[in-house]
């Protein structure tokens, strides 16, 4: 192998492909990159045997072959050369760098024992404009469960139907939905779908990570790969491809609130702010009070520690039904107004014990459901 | 040979031609999921795992297949629907870290039950307490663990609010599936059974299919659980639909457990045909628990929040608040709170003024005219009737109820009886009380009557 290319598009996709490698002791080969060159083209790869990353980079070929080299060591030397044009050649399992005076040479193993990428067939594919998808998924994302006690809702939920796509996440405690109506004018040609009736999926959320990463500020189109057991996001030269969780997502919908008894109209820049304000005073539990008065058309947010002290703030809100006091983690509460856009907000409730609802004043593409802390 | 041997005696062969690494990489987590005549197929966690074996690993295995069954010519890779880290799931829920005691965040109740079981995995036969009132219940639920659809089918488990019916049911479910995970499991409420119902009749209109569908979800399941049966009570289109499912699963030799606030005898309106099939299994009753169970299960509510309280708390709840392990757990609650803010351990004097407003919570007294009105409501007759001279069996009956009950639950005197019942002398309302007290000792039948008008006359 010998190839030329510049020391941006080469950082770029490296640093892509770093991300997915994680420490393997039982199979070394894993924290390496594959290089080839083959039919004109430079690839890297890399794979942790969940996620698989592959991406082109733009270069001159002067001679195919390929070789695995390690990747942390690899990336921080690629970091740090000048922006000029590298050099990469095999010769003899050994990978030469020159980039202007500077000159390397990096012990690799064959590329035979590199895990082959599995290719995926597809039965639905999505052609999606990749930022209406990034904020699709970082709308959800924070919501989604760290731990991994429970796989299947350490994701995000993808339900396609036909004219439809939602995308769910949660962690038990609180829930976040955003729907795509495809037919709406403004997605109208953003989107193209083509799967047989409905289909759903859960993306395991390092991987919805990645993506949202690797699409970055990219204004582009991408196609979107999914079949039994897997999903592959083709992003312009790049692609990546990871396992589906299988398993039943649980019966979300049996969460969704039908009814409420309190509603109030508020902005949702005033009640962002005073929740931040409030997360200086709040204890353990991380807490912050709600309390409404219709009376007086105001919410009143407040949090306290009796060894810190305490915190008030007061909101214009048009209320009905009738007043509530309930507590919730300012950290989830934050979550679900970070991702609404516009400031018109409801947040709904239904006692101080059952699940309070926000969402945008107009437009239903976006709902967050999330449950009080209940105070003894 | 077995699957199992054939296919560990095979990878035997192959460790010997890969590297260790490999080896553990890509050949760990597989089987043999499936042999018809000369073709294999081999089930692998993943897709990489499948890539790998079939480009570079394929003739490895062929090859050491056929060392060990020459007539073995093809194998094929399967990615298996292994259900992720189920061990990491099966550990015990512990949602009590961080706000302990003082607060607690809540969370979505429906997202703990199990997707397609609906079973919740809190309800286990270990934290069961058993005492002498759920003995009966409880081994019987065993022993269908144990022999699921051949020892006693249908499984009717009965008793009052509170008192762990629904623990204990689902507790067998949770059970059967640890024990063998491929047994279909379904747990309902009645009243979801019935809306499903309803929602296929509906849409089966326009499609035909909704119905077969329905039908078919429900009778391929081994062990139907249905919570609340009374609850079908009344409802004809979904007796009917039930019917036919319970004798689907009964003929196939499927576990059906059911549960019900009171026996199958006294559930009105259910049909004669359905009554007589839930009879036709075992029968247990979940009374109200004893004090030492009382004591049991305050002990265990209060460890598994990790609490200390003296036995002599214990004992003053268990023995003040009889009837319901709820409203047990609720007083514990309390206590807890109070303990926590105090941060003491609460004296004997502390918690009885703490649970006064629980225990003296106003407790509905009973008056003449209530209990005659519970009675005629029940038997529904005219309380004009009632009261006149009729000698007819239908209003005898309910008018000696009438008089035990205001001898028993309110102390009344016998000539006081007898004369608010029309005039009556004292020793017909002795013998009434007699005669009802007698039966009550061999009639199931009157026992559940007189404690659902019972529960009328406190309830509502």
């Amino acid at each position: 192998m010998n190839v030329i290319c510049t020391k941006e598009n080469l950082k770029e996709v490296v640093d892509n492909a770093l991300r997915i490698v994680k420490h393997n002791s039982s199979l070394p080969i894993l924290n390496n990159f594959l290089l080839i060159a083959d039919k004109g083209r430079f690839e890297i790869s890399s794979t942790d045997l969940e996620i698989g990353f592959t991406s082109f980079v733009s270069s001159k070929i002067i001679k195919d072959g390929g070789i695995t080299v390690p990747a942390q060591l690899f990336n921080q030397f690629i970091n740090n050369l000048p922006s000029k044009n590298i050099g990469l050649e095999v010769k003899n399992q050994k990978l030469q760098i020159s980039c202007d005076n500077i000159a390397a040479t990096i012990n690799g193993l064959g590329v035979e024992d590199f895990p082959i990428i599995p290719k995926v067939k597809n039965t639905a594919t999505l052609n999606i404009d990749s930022k209406i998808l990034k904020d699709a998924f970082l709308s959800v994302v924070g919501a989604a469960a760290l731990s991994n006690a429970r796989p299947e809702i350490s994701s995000v939920y993808l339900k396609m139907e036909p004219n439809i796509l939602k995308f769910i996440s949660t962690d038990s405690f609180r829930l976040a939905h955003k729907t795509l109506f495809l037919s709406s004018d403004e997605l109208k040609e953003k989107i193209k779908i083509d799967y047989p009736k409905s289909h759903n999926i859960i993306i395991p959320l390092r991987t919805v990570g990645e993506i949202i990463r690797i699409l970055s500020d990219k204004n582009t189109n991408i196609t979107i790969g999914i079949d039994e057991n897997q999903i592959v996001f083709n992003v312009g030269d790049a692609k990546l491809i990871s396992r589906l969780i299988n398993g039943n997502y649980p019966d979300y919908e049996a969460i969704i609130p039908k009814s409420f008894e309190t509603q109030c109209f508020t902005s949702k820049n005033e009640l962002e702010e005073a929740v931040k304000l409030s997360g200086c005073f709040s204890s353990r539990l991380n807490e912050v009070s709600i309390k409404t008065s219709g009376g007086k058309s105001h919410m009143e947010v407040s949090s306290g520690d009796s060894e810190i002290g305490e915190h008030k703030a007061r909101i214009d809100s048009e209320i009905k039904g009738g007043d509530i006091a309930a507590t919730f983690n300012w950290h989830y509460l934050l979550d679900g107004l970070k991702s609404i856009s516009g400031d018109d907000i409801i947040f709904e409730f239904n006692g101080d014990q059952k699940p309070a609802m926000i969402r945008p004043a107009s437009g239903s593409d976006f709902f967050y459901i999330i449950m009080p802390i209940r105070n003894v | 040979m077995e699957l199992n041997e054939l296919w560990k005696a095979a990878l035997g062969e192959i460790e010997l031609q890969v590297s260790k690494a490999n080896f553990k990489t890509w050949l760990r987590n597989t089987s043999i999921v499936e042999k018809r005549g000369s073709a294999v197929v081999i089930g692998v966690p993943n897709s990489f795992t499948k890539e790998w074996l079939e480009n570079k690993y394929h003739k490895f295995i062929l090859g050491s297949l056929r060392n060990l069954e020459s007539g073995i010519k093809e194998v094929s890779y399967q990615i298996r629907q292994n259900s992720d880290n189920e061990n990491v799931k099966n550990q015990p829920i512990n949602r009590e870290e961080g706000g302990k005691i003082f607060g607690k965040q809540l969370d979505f109740q429906e997202l703990t039950t199990d997707a397609i079981t609906n079973l919740n995995p809190r309800y286990t036969f270990d934290n069961f307490i058993v005492g002498s009132s759920n003995e009966l219940a409880h081994a019987a639920a065993m022993a269908v663990t144990q022999n699921l659809g051949r020892k006693y089918n249908p499984l009717f488990i009965y008793g009052g609010v509170g008192l762990g019916k629904t623990h204990l049911i689902q507790a067998i479910g949770n059970a059967v599936k640890k024990e063998n995970p491929a047994k279909k499991i379904k747990y309902v409420t009645s009243e979801r059974f019935t809306s499903e119902v309803i929602s296929a009749l509906r849409s089966g209109h326009l499609r035909p299919n909704e119905i077969d569908e329905f039908k078919k979800r429900w009778r391929e399941v081994d062990l139907l659980i249905i919570d609340d049966i009374q609850f079908l009570a009344g409802k004809e289109k979904t007796q009917d639909e039930f019917f036919h499912t319970f004798n689907a699963l009964y003929d196939a030799g499927k576990q059906i457990i059911l549960s019900s606030d009171r026996s199958p005898k006294s559930i009105q309106t259910l049909e004669e045909r359905l009554r007589s099939r839930f009879e036709g299994g075992m029968i247990a009753d979940i009374a109200y628990p004893d004090l030492e169970t009382r004591i049991a299960i305050l002990k265990s509510k209060a460890n598994e929040r990790s609490v200390e309280l003296s036995d002599e708390v214990f004992e003053y709840v268990a023995q003040n608040i009889k009837k319901n392990v709820r409203e047990l757990e609720g007083a514990l609650n309390r206590l807890i709170a109070a303990n926590y803010q105090s941060k003491k351990a609460a004296d004997l004097n502390e918690v009885k003024k703490l649970l006064n407003s629980v225990l003296s919570a106003p407790k509905k007294s009973t008056t003449l005219k209530g209990v005659i009105k519970a009675v005629v409501e029940f038997y529904d007759i005219s309380e004009k009737e009632l009261l006149e001279r009729s000698r007819k069996k239908e209003i005898v009956k309910p008018r000696q109820i009438i008089m035990y009950l205001l001898r028993e639950e309110m102390k009344s005197s016998f000539p006081f009886i007898g004369m608010k019942i029309g005039g009556r002398d004292h020793t017909t309302a002795i013998h009434a009380c007699e005669k009802i007290k007698k039966e009550l000792e061999s009639d199931q039948g009157l026992n559940d009557e007189i404690n659902s008008i019972k529960e009328r006359l406190y309830l509502i």
